[in-house]
């Protein structure tokens, strides 16, 4: 492990201040705590959308003018877009040039839309784009798959108060049906840790069984229902029984009381707080999950595939002023014009600045001899190559954390790809990699036209 | 996605549009100058009437007069309540307004910018949860209630008779909240939780421990299925594909949230239990009951159905106005412009002579106050709105006020393409065909050599390979250009004139040149094309799901009546849908 295990409080909350997050959940860390470590390690989706400008998202050699190879490389330059993550890089891995292995010709989808579905898959989307109830994958989403594994109930979170449609759909299950996200980081406060500091109250189990009770209410009433439909209807009410069975699951779990929760959260409605405050909050509380060890597997949207709604930007430089969403920048994009390579990398590096922020988050909360960032993996992806055109080839992917069997502090190109549908660096060798890290022992996850682990990581 | 409509590309050259109508599906190419593949008509649900393509009602189609139902009746389903409707319902069966409570419950997804009260919402386990979250809630609301006023003197006795009083409770509030009769075993499975809920309360404090087991039966029944789905089951003995009806108490719970998103009435549960909802002039003249005794609800599912059918959403991002571009835009103008909407659709459903379409489409008046006055060219003083007269030739319709303008703008220009594949999805019905795989962008205005929007967007489709799509909504859109993101009149951008020269292209009788957007509106509110897609639109938000070949000759008979005998009134065309036997006919699917 290359991580202090020495942070302390005044470490972190340095750390903190130096971001400038004026987070609600900073308080939470008063107390830090250790754990005995957990194997498998826990894993994270970030995501992000709309693609990336090569130019300056490459790293560039350590004189930050050439080249860069695969161990020595730097961010730090103008206009970089992973600038924020060069004080972590030693612990990451830059990957540049896989293809999304996902079928451009389904016309049900919009060019991009597919990649929102094949991006945690490894797999063409089926049904169609126009309603959520056909918004269906082909298979499970890793991170559903490794919630699944190791046998955890995911925290899947897209932190702007979107308020339906496909936006909402973060994770996928074995069915290819769509897991919807939490949204209100406030409803997610008594979700996840309700339960925590009830051993004190006098009435804790008598109100456990009363819970239990409507738990068991609900499920038989939702059985019979069951048990009268078909088909799609039949599967609406299993979708409820799932939901029924995680209220559950939950009110079994023990949590330890050493772990001290959230006292307040905001709902968060794309205005109030804006984005800018409110994700460093959602990634607050995403460690907080991490470190009560309420969850082992995450997926937050810092903003969801195929939004770019993400007015606070406009406030971050001068040349948003007639530019406010990522989605207009990201289509205006032109390799060649420098001024939409430097748009677009502004808004990169803001997303670098989150990623970064919960490293530091991660790394300041002890476990074992280490932090839980060490037992970790993170993930960070978006759905696009080229954003312009929606382009599923040469798509970026970062890895963080300790977790993870491969060598870190590395910078990998795979082969820039011909802008086809077929993949010749295909993202689900990646895919499989990391989920054999949690035991799967699989040979493919995702396309099986596309078996074996990712080469050279 | 949104933006994602202006960079629709076509790739080679004929225009293959794909349609049903009301199930009768067939084919027909046309080719046109500059081509375009693609399918126009998204895939339908597949639904046990059969899929359909949400697409228009041009081509042949059943004869209203003289068809007669054709196919499978859709199978059994059950519809869960929208956030509006599961509102409505707890405080109708609490009598306690729980808005506060029921804030943080997961909003409904909106298919597609479509229509929320769909069979499509499901229970997700983030809904779930967030339910749960707020049944805790209603509980702490509910608690106070229980007092000795209210309930016999011997609820607070003892634990046994406080018992006998639990069950009176679940007979009364789990029938309303379930609406229909309760059944010895339900009384068994909620006294379960009762028992075990009561034991929460103060020890050896009857009272408590009466109301606390109460306040676990209200946190139980409010998330239970039988409140939060409306089955369409029918009769239980018929045996799987076979035909049945719907029940009494389904149908009531059925007219009354599809016409006023609310539970059944006293008076619609009484006609239920008499048997007088089977046939379909009991049902029409219920609903016609319903629209006159509930103007508020009406009002409000009013508003529902038509933000959703135009894609009126001022929570969209497009909403969030680009203050370089409009610096007086801020959350006040905002919020005033949504207030001016919801009123108009509010004023235009209890309009003396019926809430027609071609008033909606074509009446130049909205609802003024000092804040929005201005987006209207007009000055006003005081924050109440007024019904106000605009300048026919600048507003005649919705569709020329801010509330859809802004809706389908940008946040610093309009965007002619959202604009027209708003109406040729909305009022034709019909979807544009996918872009294909590369889509040549459209690109960033050029500061230093400013010009028109359609300028622009007509440089970028001259492109043969884009323009063979675009040409299928475009002109259309081109129409609104008079008007800005904002919804503000002009005559110039940029230093250039505006040119709000389009055309209705799709309807039968080949393209309409317009000159403007109330011309388009004009031409909409006299079309009867537009006349069927509406109708198929009411359908979808009536009956919760799209049409299918069942569905046909009922759908072609409400839309007859709504534009011949009905004079475009809405409520005509509700009155049609209900008597159909769509509403009321499924297969058994178990």
């Amino acid at each position: 492990m290359s991580f202090s295990s020495k942070r302390t409080r005044r470490t972190f909350m340095k750390t903190m201040a130096g971001i400038g997050a004026a987070s609600q959940f900073s308080g939470l860390f008063r107390e830090l705590w250790a754990q005995t470590p957990a194997k498998p390690p826990r894993f994270c989706v970030l995501s992000s959308p709309h693609g990336y400008a090569p130019k300056y998202w490459r790293p560039k050699a350590l004189d930050g003018v050439g080249a860069p190879t695969e161990t020595a490389f730097t961010f730090n330059f103008p206009s970089s877009s992973l600038a924020p993550l060069e004080k972590h890089k030693d612990s990451m891995v830059f990957i540049e040039g896989l293809d999304l292995t996902t079928d451009t010709q389904n016309s049900a989808f919009y060019t991009g839309g597919h990649n929102c579905l094949s991006i945690l898959t490894g797999m063409h989307p089926q049904g169609a784009e126009s309603t959520p109830g056909q918004y269906l994958a082909s298979g499970p989403s890793i991170d559903f798959s490794i919630a699944k594994l190791l046998g955890t109930t995911e925290f899947l979170f897209t932190p702007i108060g979107y308020g339906g449609g496909n936006n909402v759909v973060g994770a996928f299950r074995e069915n290819g049906t769509g897991v919807t996200a939490e949204y209100s980081l406030k409803n997610s406060l008594t979700n996840w840790f309700g339960s925590v500091g009830a051993a004190t109250d006098p009435k804790a189990a008598a109100k456990k069984n009363a819970q239990l009770a409507v738990v068991d209410y609900l499920g038989k009433e939702a059985t019979r229902l069951r048990n009268r439909l078909a088909g799609s209807e039949r599967a609406k009410l299993d979708a409820h029984m799932d939901g029924l069975a995680s209220i559950s699951k939950r009110l079994n779990t023990t949590v330890s009381i050493s772990c001290s929760k959230p006292t307040q959260a905001p709902d968060g409605d794309r205005v109030v707080p804006s984005g800018d405050k409110y994700i460093p909050m959602v990634l607050d509380f995403t460690a907080q999950l991490f470190a009560c060890d309420l969850t082992r597997v995450a997926n937050v949207q810092i903003d969801p595939c195929n939004s770019g709604a993400a007015p606070w930007l406009a406030t971050q430089d001068p040349v948003f002023s007639t530019a406010s969403l990522h989605n207009d920048i990201a289509h205006g994009w032109r390799p060649e014009d420098d001024r939409s390579n430097k748009l677009l990398s502004i808004i990169t590096n803001w997303y670098a600045q989150q990623v970064s922020y919960f490293i530091d988050v991660l790394k300041a909360i002890p476990e074992g001899n280490g932090t839980v960032y060490d037992n970790t993996i993170i993930l960070w992806v978006n759905e696009l190559g080229d954003p312009a055109r929606h382009m599923h080839t040469n798509v970026p992917f970062v890895l963080a954390g300790g977790g993870g069997s491969w060598a870190k502090g590395r910078y990998l190109a795979y082969g820039v790809g011909p802008e086809d549908a077929n993949p010749t660096d295909p993202h689900t060798r990646l895919l499989t990699k990391l989920i054999n890290q949690f035991g799967a022992g699989l040979t493919v996850f995702g396309d099986p036209k596309y078996p074996g682990e990712i080469a050279r990581l | 996605m949104f933006a994602k409509l202006t960079h629709l590309l076509a790739a080679s050259s004929s225009l293959l549009l794909a349609w049903s109508t009301m199930k009768l599906r067939f084919l027909i190419a046309i080719t046109i100058s500059t081509g375009c593949t693609g399918v126009v008509g998204g895939p339908g649900k597949t639904g046990s009437g059969g899929p359909s393509d949400p697409t228009g009602p041009v081509g042949e189609k059943p004869s209203a007069q003289t068809c007669s139902t054709t196919g499978t009746p859709p199978t059994t389903r059950v519809r869960r309540l929208t956030k509006v409707e599961i509102l409505a319902s707890a405080n109708q069966a609490l009598g306690l307004d729980t808005t506060t409570s029921l804030s943080n419950l997961d909003a409904d997804s909106q298919i597609n910018g479509g229509f929320s009260n769909s069979d499509q919402l499901v229970v997700s386990e983030s809904f779930a949860n967030s339910l749960n979250l707020a049944a805790d809630t209603i509980a702490t609301q509910f608690k106070p209630t229980v007092t000795k006023t209210a309930y016999p003197a011997s609820c607070f006795t003892t634990d046994a008779a406080a018992e006998t009083c639990a069950q009176t409770f679940i007979q009364s509030f789990a029938k309303k909240a379930y609406r229909r009769e309760i059944a010895a075993d339900d009384v068994t499975a909620l006294m379960a939780v009762y028992t075990a809920g009561r034991e929460v309360g103060i020890d050896g404090n009857v009272t408590d421990r009466f109301s606390t087991g109460l306040t676990w039966i209200v946190r139980a029944v409010v998330q239970s299925p039988d409140f939060l789905y409306l089955p369409e089951l029918g009769d239980p003995a018929v045996a799987n594909g076979g035909k049945t009806t719907l029940l009494g108490e389904e149908i009531a719970s059925a007219l009354s949230y599809s016409i006023l998103g609310t539970p059944p009435d006293d008076q619609l549960m009484a006609a239920a239990a008499a048997g007088a909802l089977a046939t379909p002039e009991q049902r029409s003249a219920q609903a016609a009951r319903l629209i006159a005794a509930h103007p508020d609800n009406w009002k409000q599912q009013m508003r529902i159905f038509v933000n959703q059918w135009l894609g009126i959403n001022f929570s969209r991002p497009e909403w969030e106005k680009n203050t370089t571009a409009f610096p007086t835009f801020n959350a006040s103008l905002k919020s005033a412009l949504q207030t001016e909407s919801g009123m108009l659709i509010d004023d235009w459903a209890t309009l003396a002579d019926g809430p027609r379409l071609d008033t909606l489409l074509t009446a130049p008046s909205t609802f003024i106050n000092s804040v929005n006055a201005p987006v209207y060219g007009l000055t006003a003083t005081g924050t109440t709105f007024k019904k106000t007269s605009l300048d026919p030739a600048q507003r005649a319709g919705i569709l020329t006020l801010a509330g859809f303008l802004g809706s389908t703008s940008h946040v610093a220009e309009t965007s002619p393409v959202m604009r027209g594949k708003t109406i040729l999805q909305k009022f034709l019905c019909r979807n544009p065909p996918p872009p294909p795989p590369v889509i040549p962008p459209l690109p960033p205005a050029d500061q230093s050599a400013p010009t028109t929007t359609r300028a622009r967007f007509e440089a970028h489709i001259s492109n043969p390979a884009c323009s063979g799509c675009h040409a299928a909504f475009q002109p259309m859109g081109a129409a609104f250009e008079e008007y800005d993101a904002l919804g503000e009149f002009r005559t110039m951008q940029n230093g250039f004139p505006i040119d709000s020269s389009g055309a209705l292209v799709g309807a039968t009788g080949g393209d309409k040149p317009v000159r403007d957007a109330i011309e388009l509106s004009q031409i909409l509110s006299q079309s009867q094309d537009v006349y069927d897609c509406v109708s198929a639109q009411a359908f979808r938000f009536t009956v919760g799901r799209l049409e299918g070949e069942y569905d046909s000759c009922g759908l072609a008979k409400a839309s007859l009546a709504f534009s011949t005998t009905g004079h475009l009134d809405v409520r005509e065309l509700i009155a049609g849908i209900v008597r159909s036997d769509s509403f009321v006919v499924r297969t058994v699917a178990q």
